[in-house]
Protein backbone atom coordinates (compact mmCIF):
# COMPACT_ATOMS: atom_id res chain seq x y z
CA UNK A 1 0.00 0.00 0.00
CA UNK A 2 1.17 3.66 -1.11
CA UNK A 3 1.93 6.12 1.97
CA UNK A 4 -0.37 8.07 3.71
CA UNK A 5 0.53 11.62 1.61
CA UNK A 6 0.47 9.81 -1.72
CA UNK A 7 -2.92 8.07 -1.32
CA UNK A 8 -4.20 11.76 0.17
CA UNK A 9 -2.96 13.63 -2.63
CA UNK A 10 -4.97 10.90 -4.91
CA UNK A 11 -7.88 11.39 -2.86
CA UNK A 12 -7.52 15.56 -3.79
CA UNK A 13 -6.98 15.02 -7.10
CA UNK A 14 -9.97 12.57 -7.39
CA UNK A 15 -12.30 16.01 -5.52
CA UNK A 16 -11.22 18.43 -8.03
CA UNK A 17 -12.11 15.82 -10.83
CA UNK A 18 -15.41 15.62 -9.49
CA UNK A 19 -15.49 12.25 -8.20
CA UNK A 20 -16.80 11.71 -5.05
CA UNK A 21 -16.63 8.14 -4.54
CA UNK A 22 -13.20 8.12 -6.31
CA UNK A 23 -12.24 9.78 -2.91
CA UNK A 24 -13.58 7.10 -0.90
CA UNK A 25 -12.51 4.60 -1.97
CA UNK A 26 -8.72 6.15 -2.02
CA UNK A 27 -8.67 7.02 0.85
CA UNK A 28 -11.42 6.56 3.32
CA UNK A 29 -12.64 3.11 5.90
CA UNK A 30 -16.31 2.25 5.63
CA UNK A 31 -17.19 3.52 9.20
CA UNK A 32 -15.24 6.97 8.88
CA UNK A 33 -16.82 9.78 10.63
CA UNK A 34 -16.53 12.94 8.95
CA UNK A 35 -16.72 16.21 11.37
CA UNK A 36 -17.65 19.28 9.27
CA UNK A 37 -17.66 22.85 11.57
CA UNK A 38 -19.42 25.73 11.88
CA UNK A 39 -22.88 26.89 11.93
CA UNK A 40 -24.01 26.06 7.99
CA UNK A 41 -26.61 23.72 6.68
CA UNK A 42 -24.18 21.29 6.05
CA UNK A 43 -22.42 21.71 9.61
CA UNK A 44 -22.10 18.45 11.74
CA UNK A 45 -20.88 14.63 11.73
CA UNK A 46 -20.98 12.63 8.60
CA UNK A 47 -21.09 8.82 9.90
CA UNK A 48 -19.93 6.11 7.01
CA UNK A 49 -18.71 5.80 3.19
CA UNK A 50 -21.73 6.29 1.99
CA UNK A 51 -22.86 9.63 4.12
CA UNK A 52 -19.55 10.96 3.19
CA UNK A 53 -19.85 10.59 -0.84
CA UNK A 54 -22.85 12.57 -0.29
CA UNK A 55 -21.21 15.33 1.24
CA UNK A 56 -19.01 15.60 -1.13
CA UNK A 57 -21.23 15.11 -4.19
CA UNK A 58 -23.42 18.16 -2.40
CA UNK A 59 -20.17 20.09 -2.66
CA UNK A 60 -20.07 19.22 -6.27
CA UNK A 61 -23.63 20.01 -7.38
CA UNK A 62 -23.28 23.26 -5.01
CA UNK A 63 -20.26 24.68 -6.76
CA UNK A 64 -21.31 23.12 -10.19
CA UNK A 65 -18.02 21.56 -10.21
CA UNK A 66 -15.79 24.79 -9.22
CA UNK A 67 -14.86 23.55 -6.43
CA UNK A 68 -10.68 23.26 -6.21
CA UNK A 69 -8.17 21.76 -3.65
CA UNK A 70 -4.39 22.71 -4.05
CA UNK A 71 -2.12 20.90 -1.79
CA UNK A 72 0.14 23.02 0.10
CA UNK A 73 1.61 20.76 2.94
CA UNK A 74 1.29 17.16 4.17
CA UNK A 75 2.61 16.12 7.77
CA UNK A 76 2.45 13.39 7.86
CA UNK A 77 2.73 10.95 11.19
CA UNK A 78 2.47 7.24 12.74
CA UNK A 79 -1.54 7.52 13.51
CA UNK A 80 -1.89 11.26 12.23
CA UNK A 81 -1.75 13.24 9.59
CA UNK A 82 -2.56 16.82 9.11
CA UNK A 83 -3.07 18.67 5.21
CA UNK A 84 -3.06 22.41 4.31
CA UNK A 85 -4.70 22.99 1.31
CA UNK A 86 -6.09 25.66 -0.43
CA UNK A 87 -9.67 25.30 -1.38
CA UNK A 88 -11.48 27.67 -4.21
CA UNK A 89 -14.76 27.52 -5.51
CA UNK A 90 -17.56 29.43 -6.75
CA UNK A 91 -21.77 29.75 -6.79
CA UNK A 92 -24.01 31.55 -7.39
CA UNK A 93 -21.94 34.69 -7.64
CA UNK A 94 -20.03 34.16 -4.50
CA UNK A 95 -16.44 33.04 -4.41
CA UNK A 96 -14.44 31.18 -1.70
CA UNK A 97 -10.96 31.27 -1.17
CA UNK A 98 -9.70 29.59 2.04
CA UNK A 99 -7.01 27.55 3.86
CA UNK A 100 -8.34 24.14 4.96
CA UNK A 101 -6.24 22.03 7.53
CA UNK A 102 -7.71 18.57 7.17
CA UNK A 103 -6.85 16.40 10.17
CA UNK A 104 -7.02 12.75 9.62
CA UNK A 105 -6.47 9.36 12.00
CA UNK A 106 -5.57 6.36 10.40
CA UNK A 107 -6.94 2.84 10.97
CA UNK A 108 -4.42 -0.34 11.20
CA UNK A 109 -5.17 -0.89 7.69
CA UNK A 110 -3.93 2.34 6.69
CA UNK A 111 -7.23 4.05 5.84
CA UNK A 112 -8.95 7.32 7.37
CA UNK A 113 -11.15 6.34 10.45
CA UNK A 114 -11.59 9.80 11.47
CA UNK A 115 -11.49 13.57 9.54
CA UNK A 116 -11.55 16.40 11.01
CA UNK A 117 -11.56 19.59 8.42
CA UNK A 118 -10.76 23.20 9.89
CA UNK A 119 -10.39 26.29 7.95
CA UNK A 120 -8.80 29.28 8.82
CA UNK A 121 -11.71 31.33 7.77
CA UNK A 122 -15.08 29.42 9.40
CA UNK A 123 -17.41 32.41 9.17
CA UNK A 124 -16.38 32.62 5.09
CA UNK A 125 -16.87 28.81 4.80
CA UNK A 126 -20.30 29.02 6.16
CA UNK A 127 -21.72 32.39 4.45
CA UNK A 128 -19.98 30.39 1.47
CA UNK A 129 -21.92 27.44 1.47
CA UNK A 130 -25.49 29.20 3.27
CA UNK B 1 13.72 31.28 17.55
CA UNK B 2 16.24 28.15 17.59
CA UNK B 3 15.45 24.44 16.99
CA UNK B 4 13.95 22.01 14.73
CA UNK B 5 10.31 22.77 13.91
CA UNK B 6 8.91 19.94 15.46
CA UNK B 7 10.82 21.02 19.25
CA UNK B 8 9.81 24.77 18.47
CA UNK B 9 6.06 22.94 19.05
CA UNK B 10 6.70 20.98 21.35
CA UNK B 11 8.27 23.94 23.15
CA UNK B 12 5.15 25.76 22.61
CA UNK B 13 3.02 22.86 24.23
CA UNK B 14 5.20 22.78 27.45
CA UNK B 15 5.09 26.31 27.64
CA UNK B 16 1.44 25.96 28.26
CA UNK B 17 1.81 23.19 30.65
CA UNK B 18 4.39 25.04 32.60
CA UNK B 19 2.01 28.20 33.15
CA UNK B 20 5.00 30.27 31.63
CA UNK B 21 3.66 33.20 29.55
CA UNK B 22 7.27 34.42 28.53
CA UNK B 23 7.65 31.03 26.72
CA UNK B 24 4.11 30.65 25.51
CA UNK B 25 4.50 34.55 24.09
CA UNK B 26 8.07 33.93 22.88
CA UNK B 27 6.18 31.28 20.73
CA UNK B 28 4.01 33.57 19.17
CA UNK B 29 4.38 35.99 16.54
CA UNK B 30 3.25 39.62 17.89
CA UNK B 31 0.06 39.54 15.09
CA UNK B 32 -0.78 35.65 15.24
CA UNK B 33 -4.27 34.65 15.31
CA UNK B 34 -5.88 31.71 17.11
CA UNK B 35 -8.85 30.51 15.76
CA UNK B 36 -11.45 28.63 18.09
CA UNK B 37 -13.55 26.68 16.94
CA UNK B 38 -17.19 26.02 17.66
CA UNK B 39 -20.19 27.61 19.05
CA UNK B 40 -19.28 28.58 22.89
CA UNK B 41 -18.50 31.33 24.34
CA UNK B 42 -14.99 31.10 23.84
CA UNK B 43 -15.22 30.58 19.76
CA UNK B 44 -13.99 33.20 17.70
CA UNK B 45 -10.68 34.87 16.58
CA UNK B 46 -8.21 36.08 18.90
CA UNK B 47 -5.68 38.79 17.10
CA UNK B 48 -2.26 39.35 18.98
CA UNK B 49 -0.47 37.75 21.42
CA UNK B 50 -2.05 39.87 24.72
CA UNK B 51 -5.70 39.09 22.96
CA UNK B 52 -4.39 34.41 22.61
CA UNK B 53 -2.85 34.60 26.09
CA UNK B 54 -6.01 36.68 27.57
CA UNK B 55 -8.04 33.34 26.25
CA UNK B 56 -5.54 30.77 27.62
CA UNK B 57 -6.06 33.09 31.36
CA UNK B 58 -9.66 32.60 30.90
CA UNK B 59 -9.59 28.94 30.32
CA UNK B 60 -6.99 28.22 33.52
CA UNK B 61 -9.50 30.88 35.70
CA UNK B 62 -12.71 28.59 34.16
CA UNK B 63 -11.36 25.22 34.62
CA UNK B 64 -9.41 26.27 37.63
CA UNK B 65 -6.62 25.35 36.25
CA UNK B 66 -7.50 21.72 35.55
CA UNK B 67 -7.18 21.81 31.15
CA UNK B 68 -4.22 19.17 30.65
CA UNK B 69 -2.60 18.55 26.76
CA UNK B 70 -1.67 15.26 26.75
CA UNK B 71 0.24 15.27 23.08
CA UNK B 72 -0.19 11.62 21.35
CA UNK B 73 1.52 13.14 18.43
CA UNK B 74 3.09 16.51 17.18
CA UNK B 75 4.14 16.71 13.53
CA UNK B 76 5.89 20.17 11.83
CA UNK B 77 8.32 21.29 9.23
CA UNK B 78 9.04 24.94 8.49
CA UNK B 79 6.16 26.26 7.31
CA UNK B 80 3.32 24.45 9.11
CA UNK B 81 2.70 21.98 12.24
CA UNK B 82 -0.14 20.04 13.59
CA UNK B 83 -0.55 18.82 17.56
CA UNK B 84 -2.69 15.88 17.85
CA UNK B 85 -3.86 16.07 21.97
CA UNK B 86 -6.43 14.03 24.37
CA UNK B 87 -7.71 17.23 26.20
CA UNK B 88 -8.98 17.21 29.66
CA UNK B 89 -11.03 19.57 31.78
CA UNK B 90 -13.25 20.04 34.42
CA UNK B 91 -15.66 23.06 35.05
CA UNK B 92 -18.68 23.34 36.77
CA UNK B 93 -18.89 19.35 37.44
CA UNK B 94 -18.79 19.00 34.06
CA UNK B 95 -15.67 16.99 32.43
CA UNK B 96 -14.30 17.31 28.79
CA UNK B 97 -12.26 14.37 27.64
CA UNK B 98 -11.83 14.88 23.31
CA UNK B 99 -9.28 14.46 21.09
CA UNK B 100 -8.19 17.83 19.60
CA UNK B 101 -6.35 18.59 16.61
CA UNK B 102 -4.57 21.72 16.21
CA UNK B 103 -2.88 23.30 12.99
CA UNK B 104 -0.18 25.52 13.03
CA UNK B 105 1.25 27.97 10.30
CA UNK B 106 4.65 29.55 11.07
CA UNK B 107 6.41 32.65 10.08
CA UNK B 108 9.91 32.55 8.64
CA UNK B 109 11.31 32.98 12.31
CA UNK B 110 9.13 29.90 13.66
CA UNK B 111 7.08 31.65 15.55
CA UNK B 112 2.90 29.97 15.23
CA UNK B 113 1.60 33.09 13.60
CA UNK B 114 -1.86 31.11 12.44
CA UNK B 115 -3.45 28.41 14.58
CA UNK B 116 -6.69 26.52 14.21
CA UNK B 117 -8.33 24.05 16.49
CA UNK B 118 -11.03 21.51 16.12
CA UNK B 119 -12.46 18.47 17.71
CA UNK B 120 -13.42 15.32 17.60
CA UNK B 121 -16.48 15.68 19.83
CA UNK B 122 -17.06 19.81 19.36
CA UNK B 123 -20.53 19.24 20.66
CA UNK B 124 -19.37 17.91 24.01
CA UNK B 125 -16.98 21.02 23.84
CA UNK B 126 -19.33 23.61 23.29
CA UNK B 127 -21.33 21.97 26.07
CA UNK B 128 -18.39 22.20 28.47
CA UNK B 129 -18.57 25.72 28.06
CA UNK B 130 -21.92 26.25 27.82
Amino acid sequence: MTGKGERLRQAMEAVTSGDAEGFADTLLADDVVWHWPGRSSVSGDYRGRDEVIGLVRGFHELTRNTLRIEPLDILEGRDYLMSFTRATAEHDGRSLDVVMADAMRFGADGRVEEFWTLSNDQEAVDSFIG
Amino acid sequence: MVGEPVQRLQAWLRAYDDRDREAMADSLAEDAVWHVGGTHRLSGDYRGRAAILGYFDTVRGETADTMRLEPLEVLANERHGAAFLQVTAERQGRKLDVVVSDAFRFDPDGRILEFWAHANDQAAIDEFWA
